[in-house]
């Protein structure tokens, strides 16, 4: 915002400084590192001055927290009233186990739960006498095969004040799960107007990476799950966001910061536009997501991310959208720090990591984080790693005071040139879906596949060549370092319990009023309905979360073999 | 001319976490082996059949989800009931050091624990093969 007068006096300046002061040195000193680049690719330079900024326009491009484009923050208030969230994120076992924990978890000072499901839960919609649930049951996450499990997850706990996450389901599952959190809801005599929470339900990144997805549901199905689980709490749930926007697994199949900034909108563009075609308005699509992000190494490159990502999403439902209201263009992020960054070598190193993982996450102005234990990579993280990981957050917010000023690190001429360059890049990726015609056209070119599986393998080479170090592993290594921490285990009977249990329930419930519910499901699935209602009625009647989905699914095409196939490609 | 050494990829069961044997076929692929990667969600039951029509020396699978101890035994018996006992299983992912005893009692060879380098794994097939009549 200078005039040209003082700009052409600190160009001169600025190349007299470089010239005679900078380039000599480093010329005789020779740089440390051939490239200085970011983990996007983005050249760093050496200084940032107020000639990176000159045409910096502060009310157009950053203008005050809370204020369009949000660059500054999602909210006016920052960190002052209170700070993000700070989420613990666990599941394993049954039902009782996890709520043991969750209790525990809470009288720590977490504010927030997130809950993650079992993979047979979660990403396979199976119930735990499936055979392919084998091995996995109650492993990665908690076994929920009923409203029975919902009941048990949540006992002693009030819901209607807790703020819940749900972690690791997707489309049909998500139905699934929600109704029989739904149904526990009711069966209290409470509100489901006044439930407060958030599912982690983004199909299209699953299906973009060929992972986290129902691998027997076509995707253009899965989008149509995601569609009636949205519009349901558009209609009848205010405080609850059934959609993350789950680029978090773009970043942790190895994408780079810009990969996961041009995601989110890439598939918040296609999302709405699904809403849109059932006659939903824009206006009151747009309030109803969030953003599921993961924060890496990369550090002044995270912090530029989101600041880029919030002024993207700002610009795109507000000029492509023509939504209006602060909520509907508002961008809530929550972050995890990056486990593929975690090394088993010299374990102990993974807290520094993650601490400044939490830290870029913070500077970013995140709503909600969760840093991840330490011991992650090695197994299932101990109750102390877990603790030690809520405690990082915790020294954080009360003593470093980083919370106590909004954005600080807004105005660096560094960290607002990168906010525009991972803009720039990100759109680039945007334009390109959009002439594809859309996500579910990416997916099927297996276009962020490709570009993600890419840069990910440069960046193994780089590591196995040492031009990437990674402390601990081709650097600084320090032989017969030895593994000795203790991790967690489930117990090893977990399955089995799992399988009694369930079959306690079938024995129990009114089978003649379960299987007409499931009846009901399916007829309304093969006309295309929005099945919500009905599946909430069949997890009442203690329908099982694999017969839901199965009920769900019966009418439709299945996706497995070309799933599989696609999984093979390299 | 040295023939190359064959190694089948495979994830079995509902596990999906793909990134680390991706890269490995890659790398494996780079140092001039072929590789054969089923993808994901192998039934167990299928892999004696492509271990026969592929030819392999070598099977590798990974398990990040806590799977190993269940279905590691069970491709070993698959491979034994196929008369293929003869064929190294390398086991790589996320696995607690104190159930690598379990492993190799059950029959894998040998198991690669994050933080191995790509290097270690070559070198193990390639000695591991080479002590087998090919």
């Amino acid at each position: 915002m200078s005039d040209s007068k003082d700009l052409d006096k600190l160009e001169k300046e600025f190349s007299d400084w470089r010239s005679s002061d900078l380039e000599p040195v480093l010329a005789n000193f020779g740089q440390r590192s051939k490239r200085f680049e970011t983990r996007s690719g983005i050249t760093v330079k050496p200084l940032y001055t107020p000639l990176d900024q000159t045409r910096s326009d502060y009310l157009a491009k950053q203008n005050f927290p809370g204020r369009y484009p949000f660059t500054r923050g999602t909210y006016a208030e920052g960190y002052r009233t209170r700070t993000w969230f700070v989420r613990g994120l666990f599941g394993f076992g049954t039902a009782q186990e996890t709520n043991e924990r969750m209790k525990y978890l809470l009288k720590q000072g977490a504010t927030g739960l997130n809950i993650v499901f079992d993979a047979p839960t979660g990403w396979e919609g199976i119930d735990a006498d499936n055979p392919l649930a084998r091995g996995e049951v109650g492993k990665n996450g908690v076994a929920c095969n009923s409203l029975q499990d919902m009941e048990d997850l949540f006992a002693d706990l009030p819901i209607e004040r807790l703020n819940v996450t749900w972690a690791a389901c997707v489309g049909a599952s998500n139905i699934s799960l929600t109704a029989m959190y739904l149904a526990l809801a009711r069966k209290r005599g409470l509100d489901i107007s006044k439930l407060r929470g958030a599912a982690i339900n983004d199909v299209l990144v699953g299906y973009s990476l060929n992972v986290c997805a129902l691998p027997y549901t076509h995707p253009k199905d899965a989008l149509k799950d995601w569609c009636d689980a949205v519009e349901h709490a558009i209609s009848n749930m205010p405080f609850w966001f059934p959609s993350s926007i789950s680029s978090y697994e773009m970043g942790e199949a190895g994408g780079t910061p810009v990969q996961q900034t041009a995601f989110t909108i890439a598939a918040a563009i296609t999302y709405t536009r699904a809403l849109m075609e059932r006659g939903i308005e824009a206006e009151q699509i747009a309030p109803k997501y969030a953003v599921f992000l993961s924060c890496g190494n990369s550090f002044l490159e995270e912090v530029a991310k989101y600041r880029a990502l919030r002024r993207m999403w700002a610009r795109t439902f507000r000029e492509r959208f023509g939504v209006k209201s602060k909520k509907g263009l508002q961008c809530r992020i929550h972050t995890q720090t990056s486990g593929l960054t975690l090394r088993a070598e010299q374990p102990l190193n993974n807290i520094v990591r993650t601490t400044c993982q939490s830290l870029a996450a913070i500077f970013g102005g995140t709503n909600s984080l969760y840093t991840d234990p330490y011991d992650e990579v090695l197994g299932l993280p101990s109750e102390e790693s877990h603790r030690l990981a809520l405690r990082t957050q915790q020294v954080l917010i009360e003593e470093t005071g980083i919370a106590d000023t909004i954005d600080p690190l807004a105005g660096s001429y560094c960290v607002e040139t990168l906010t525009d360059q991972v803009e720039a890049e990100a759109w680039k990726i945007v334009d390109k879906v959009e002439e594809m015609g859309g996500m579910l056209k990416a997916i099927e070119n297996q276009y962020f596949l490709s570009i993600v599986g890419k840069s990910y393998h440069q960046y193994l080479r780089a590591v196995e060549k040492g031009e990437q170090v990674v402390v601990g592993y081709n650097k600084y290594r320090h032989e017969g370092d030895e593994l000795t921490v203790d991790v967690f285990e489930v117990d090893g009977e977990v399955e089995a319990k799992q399988i009694r249990r369930l079959e306690e329930v079938k024995a129990r419930r009114d089978s003649q009023a379960a299987v007409a519910a499931l009846e009901t499901l399916t007829v309304l699935s093969a006309k295309g309905e929005n099945v919500m209602e009905a599946a909430i009625r069949a997890a009442e009647c203690y329908a099982t979360h694999g017969e839901i989905i199965q009920a769900i699914c019966r009418p439709r095409e299945s996706y497995s073999e070309q799933f599989r196939l696609m999984s093979s490609k390299i | 001319m040295k023939k190359k050494i064959r190694v089948l990829l495979t994830k079995l069961g509902i596990d999906i976490h793909d990134l680390g044997i991706k890269n490995l076929a890659l790398m494996l692929r780079e140092k001039g082996m072929e590789v054969i990667y089923t993808g994901l969600r192998m039934p167990v039951e299928a892999i004696p059949k492509t271990v026969i029509e592929e030819d392999v020396d070598v099977i590798g699978v990974s398990f990040l989800q806590g799977a190993h101890l269940t279905l590691a035994p069970m491709l070993i018996e698959e491979l034994k009931k196929n008369g293929l006992d003869d064929v190294p299983v390398i086991v790589g992912g996320i696995i607690p050091r104190k159930d690598i005893p379990r492993l190799k009692e059950k029959g894998v060879t040998e198991v690669f624990l994050p933080g191995t380098r790509f290097n270690e794994i070559v070198s193990f097939i390639e000695s591991a093969v080479g002590t087998r009549a090919i």
